[in-house]
């Protein structure tokens, strides 16, 4: 069904890989949900009850307040609670999520762009060079990602712009490396050698052969590294180092209600805590699938 | 007559890594000293085992190998690097045409890639090109839009050798450039690229391992064996009278039409390039080897007027 779907261009195309896509249910569902959670992030100034920015919005009087309770002044109701500063919790995750997000694919996006140059350079100057750009990356993938990041975050100062910054420096390698043996693989297959034998330039080659052809497997590292990029930031953000108090991430609403955790107030912490989870959770199971589908032999494994 | 594409002892070598990761790289010689001529508008026939060095010298016929020693000529010359507008001199059928693709563009956009980056079309009349080409190949312009997965292998055998034409090049290297395809496709491949030579004066360089299909190509032949060429003859002259007795073992061993099976067969497998024997490479394998051959090679040398064969046997 897919090979007769797969021989029409364009928006059947698209169709037909969505439809193959979701012939695993549990990958469907996992991407509605992301998508889902994604459209919140992107509205939550329109759909929050509250702007947790914005301090003259926030009542102390409110702090901690059980999910369900009504705001001391306005008809506000906290359906998932108050943190101690008396933001509404819910609107605080949905602009969590934005700014996890952002920062996921932010630093995703740097990655995969400095990983792609430094990986394709490798990969065709080869001897010394390559030698010399992989051993960097080795040494840099023998740190523990969260190391690197503390360290640089420690002398950067937090800011989104730093984390993502410091995401970039802890998963270059990753891609780096991916894009390495992706290409060094391509670039001796007969349809690379067949276009310099009839003369293109070596920038035609690299950019409409070689390249196009390197990144499915890509997406996949990508998509995956999406999910670590998020839970990194998280741990940082958890650690303090992340991003400024005013601007909390899910990671910092985790922290911030980590205190108050064995004194009953679950939901400072929780609700921030299960909603970073379905969005990894979620991101991986995407990954896991288009995986599956870019290399099909994996399939059942 | 100058030959139009001429190799002169061509030798290629490769280095491998030790087999137990340290020690002193291991040097391959895939091609031991090749001499070949190619006249305007002449097919030549090369026959051999796998691993004997055929598609080595396909690669370095067409320029994707720079060879360790030795000279490729056109016309007499050297031949010229890194042209890349106006005709092609030479290009390539490549063994497998679903790798030779590149599977994310559509085939009419590979085959006329070439001949615009060249310079041979402008933009605007590369569809009509691609349409020319197509038709010339035996397939429907309609498939230009398709993706090389959508086609058949004939087609897209057809789709290759229309990207290597469409560049108008001289020469011609099929590299078993018809093995994979079924035999009524490979008939019809066969016989497209005689038109093609009728029509467009190439001249081929055919490599295969089959020698009926060589046989019912070529007008002369060349036999290789280990990385050199051990007889060299007109078709006819070759297939009546073998010379070297690695060419008479090898056209023993094809299976006649009558459907006879296999008077002798070829004992074992050939040796290691990383390990050739001494003196004549055959010599384990051949029925006739006598104390000279493990000890000196035999040149290519004249047998018979126009027949080249390297073997000790009936030589003072």
């Amino acid at each position: 069904m897919s090979m007769f779907a797969r021989a029409h261009p364009g928006r059947t195309r698209l169709i037909a890989a969505l439809a193959r896509y979701a012939e695993n249910r549990v990958a469907a569902v996992a991407l509605t949900l992301f998508l889902l959670l994604a459209l919140a992030a992107f509205a939550a100034p329109w759909i929050a009850p509250q702007n947790p920015y914005d301090l003259a919005q926030l009542d102390i009087l409110d702090a901690r307040l059980p999910p369900g309770s009504a705001a001391a002044a306005g008809e506000l109701t906290y359906r998932l609670g108050t943190d101690a500063q008396g933001r509404d919790m819910l609107s605080a995750m949905l602009y969590g999520l934005r700014i996890s997000l952002t920062v996921g694919f932010a630093a995703t996006a740097g990655a995969l762009a400095l990983g792609l140059v430094v990986g394709l350079a490798s990969a065709l100057a080869g001897g010394s060079i390559d030698a010399f750009i992989m051993r960097v990356a080795d040494l840099q993938l023998a740190f523990p990602a969260i190391l690197i990041a503390l360290i640089l975050l420690a002398a950067l100062g937090p800011g989104p712009g730093k984390i993502v910054l410091a995401l970039i420096a802890a998963q270059w390698a990753y891609y780096a490396r991916a894009v390495r043996g992706v290409a060094l693989v391509e670039r001796e297959k007969d349809y690379i050698a067949a276009v310099r034998l009839l003369g293109l330039a070596p920038p035609r080659i690299l950019f409409v052969h070689l390249l196009p052809n390197c990144l499915p497997a890509l997406i996949v590292v990508a998509t995956l590294q999406v999910g670590a990029a998020i839970a990194l930031e998280a741990t940082l953000s958890f650690l303090g180092v992340g991003l400024p108090v005013t601007q909390p991430s899910l990671g910092l609403l985790i922290a911030n209600g980590f205190q108050y955790l064995l004194s009953g107030k679950y939901w400072i912490s929780v609700f921030p805590g299960l909603l970073l989870l379905t969005l990894i959770l979620a991101i991986n199971l995407v990954a896991e699938r288009l995986r599956v589908l870019i290399n099909p032999r994996l399939d059942g494994i | 007559m100058t030959p139009l594409f001429e190799l002169k002892n061509i030798q290629m070598d490769f280095t491998l890594p030790h087999r137990r990761g340290l020690g002193p790289a291991l040097s391959l010689r895939a091609l031991r000293g090749v001499d070949l001529q190619v006249g305007p508008g002449e097919v030549l026939g090369l026959v051999g085992e796998s691993g004997c060095g055929k598609s080595t010298l396909a690669r370095v016929a067409v320029g994707l190998l720079d060879p360790s020693a030795g000279q490729r000529l056109w016309q007499g010359q050297p031949f010229p690097r890194d042209q890349r507008r106006g005709p092609a001199l030479a290009q390539m059928v490549f063994q497998d045409a679903g790798a030779a693709l590149n599977p994310r563009l559509t085939v009419g956009d590979q085959i006329g890639e070439g001949a615009l980056a060249r310079g041979l079309v402008a933009r605007a009349g590369r569809d009509a090109l691609v349409a020319e080409w197509m038709l010339r190949v035996g397939l429907d312009p309609a498939l230009a839009a398709h993706y090389p997965h959508m086609l058949s292998g004939g087609q897209r055998t057809r789709v290759v050798i229309a990207r290597a034409l469409a560049v108008q090049p001289r020469f011609l290297v099929c590299d078993e450039g018809t093995a994979a395809l079924d035999l009524s496709v490979q008939a019809q491949v066969l016989n497209l690229l005689a038109d093609l030579r009728a029509e467009l004066g190439l001249s081929y360089l055919f490599i295969s391992h089959d020698l009926a299909t060589v046989r019912h190509v070529s007008g002369r032949v060349a036999v290789m064996y280990l990385g050199r060429i051990v007889e060299q003859a007109a078709t006819a002259e070759l297939f009546a009278n073998p010379r070297h007795p690695y060419t008479q073992a090898l056209l023993a061993a094809s299976p006649g039409m009558d459907g006879s099976a296999p008077a002798v067969t070829l004992h074992g497998d050939p040796p290691s390039p990383l390990d050739p024997p001494a003196g004549c490479a055959f010599h384990p394998r051949c029925a006739h080897a006598f104390e000279r051959c493990p000890r000196a090679r035999p040149e290519l040398a004249e047998a018979a007027p126009g027949h080249l064969s390297a073997c000790h046997l009936g030589r003072a």
